[in-house]
């Protein structure tokens, strides 16, 4: 029987430590895009990469929830980087990150309706073909609610997954940003999304900011800091709930501390996961009792 | 129609002027996108706030970017490594 795993984000500053501490990691994962324009050899070191530990594949720029058809020549050479390397999974974010010819630069939240649900899932069967496998779909953090929205975040991401096939890779630092920015409870979030669908979990931490005016203070999710406790608590949360082996990934994109603290935070990961299997019979009476 | 909606968003996240634009009368910019009336009231509603927090977001991730590369390139290098010692 397989059992949960948790793993960590490759990036370059960390492959020393990386590699110094394989025994304690269970699987890493790579942001494609930083390896379409590599040459063959340094793809053949990524898929050497990937005999020594399970990799995932996490792509940014595909634009899957965009209403604009996703690019056939993007997704190809996605899928030739996919198909060198051979990882076990590979993954894609619900967001829009171009529209009209304009590059926006990062990750957008599309109006969530029935029109970018159909536009997703057409991009994502798309992709599934050329690829010759359906990718794991990220919720994203989100600083602005998208305006001619007429479903909530978990309903639209259950219709899209419904729809394509795909699975759900979990990102609980930015569903615990969404929540705490426009004041809705993540735990409802994970009881209306089907949470057996989740295929990954993203764990990352973010920092506070209040602005120059004084206004309400917001959580920026910016994987510059340590995971918080409430992202834990959410792991635990999902671990109850979800009856599928996890893979959990913490994702660090700068600020790096010194690999021991890396490996606390993933330990402090397996325990959230311990402490919510543990809680599986107990939330599987109170659904009974609900349901 | 959501490709307009889109378009929109996209314009407003990355032009200062016509963000400027939008902040001292936002129907007026909404209705030069071809959308719907209910689709210009609701971004009309748009919080300043959050529209100018998201636009600097996605500004400071657009001049990270060839900070970015010049990582993947160190990155590639130390997969070199790495395929060198097996």
């Amino acid at each position: 029987m397989q059992r949960d795993r948790v793993g960590l984000g490759w990036r370059p500053e960390l492959a020393a430590g990386i590699f110094a501490a394989l025994d304690n990691i269970d699987l890493l994962e790579v942001v494609g895009d930083n390896y379409l324009e590599a040459s063959r050899r340094q793809r053949l070191a990524l898929k050497v990469l990937s005999r020594e530990v399970p990799l995932h594949i996490h792509s940014i720029d595909l634009g899957m929830a965009g209403s604009g058809e996703v690019s056939t020549k993007r997704i190809d050479r996605l899928a030739r980087l996919i198909h060198e390397v051979e990882p076990e999974a590979w993954s894609e974010h619900l967001a829009f990150v171009r529209a009209g010819g304009l590059e926006i630069g990062h990750l957008a939240a599309a109006p969530r309706n029935q029109a970018s649900v159909e536009g997703a899932a057409k991009n994502l069967k798309k992709a599934s073909r050329i690829v010759g496998s359906a990718p794991l779909m990220e919720n994203i953090a989100t600083l602005l609610e998208p305006p001619c929205s007429s479903l909530s975040e978990q309903a639209w991401i259950s219709q899209i997954t419904n729809a394509s096939e795909c699975g759900i890779l979990l990102d609980l630092h930015n569903l615990y940003a969404n929540a705490v920015n426009f004041s809705f409870d993540p735990i409802q979030f994970l009881e209306e999304i089907p949470i057996e669908r989740v295929g990954c979990i993203h764990i990352a931490g973010g920092k506070w900011i209040t602005p120059p005016d004084g206004g309400k203070q917001y959580l920026l999710d910016d994987h510059l800091h340590e995971v918080t406790d409430p992202v834990y608590e959410l792991l635990s949360e999902v671990a109850a709930r979800a009856p599928q082996p996890l893979t959990v990934i913490l994702e660090r994109d700068g600020a790096y501390p010194p690999m021991n603290v890396l490996l606390c935070e993933l330990e402090r990961a397996r325990i959230a996961l311990a402490a919510g299997r543990r809680r599986t019979p107990e939330i599987q009476q109170v659904q009974a009792h609900a349901g | 129609m959501q490709d307009d909606v889109e378009r929109l968003l996209a314009q407003l996240f990355v032009n200062e002027s016509l963000r400027e634009r939008f902040y001292l009368d936002p129907m007026q910019v909404a209705r030069q996108y071809d959308l719907s009336p209910a689709e210009c009231e609701a971004i009309a509603k748009i919080p300043q706030a959050d529209l100018r927090r998201a636009a600097r977001s996605y500004e400071r991730k657009r001049n990270s970017k060839p900070m970015l590369t010049n990582l993947a390139r160190l990155g590639r290098w130390m997969s070199r490594i790495f395929a060198a010692m097996k």
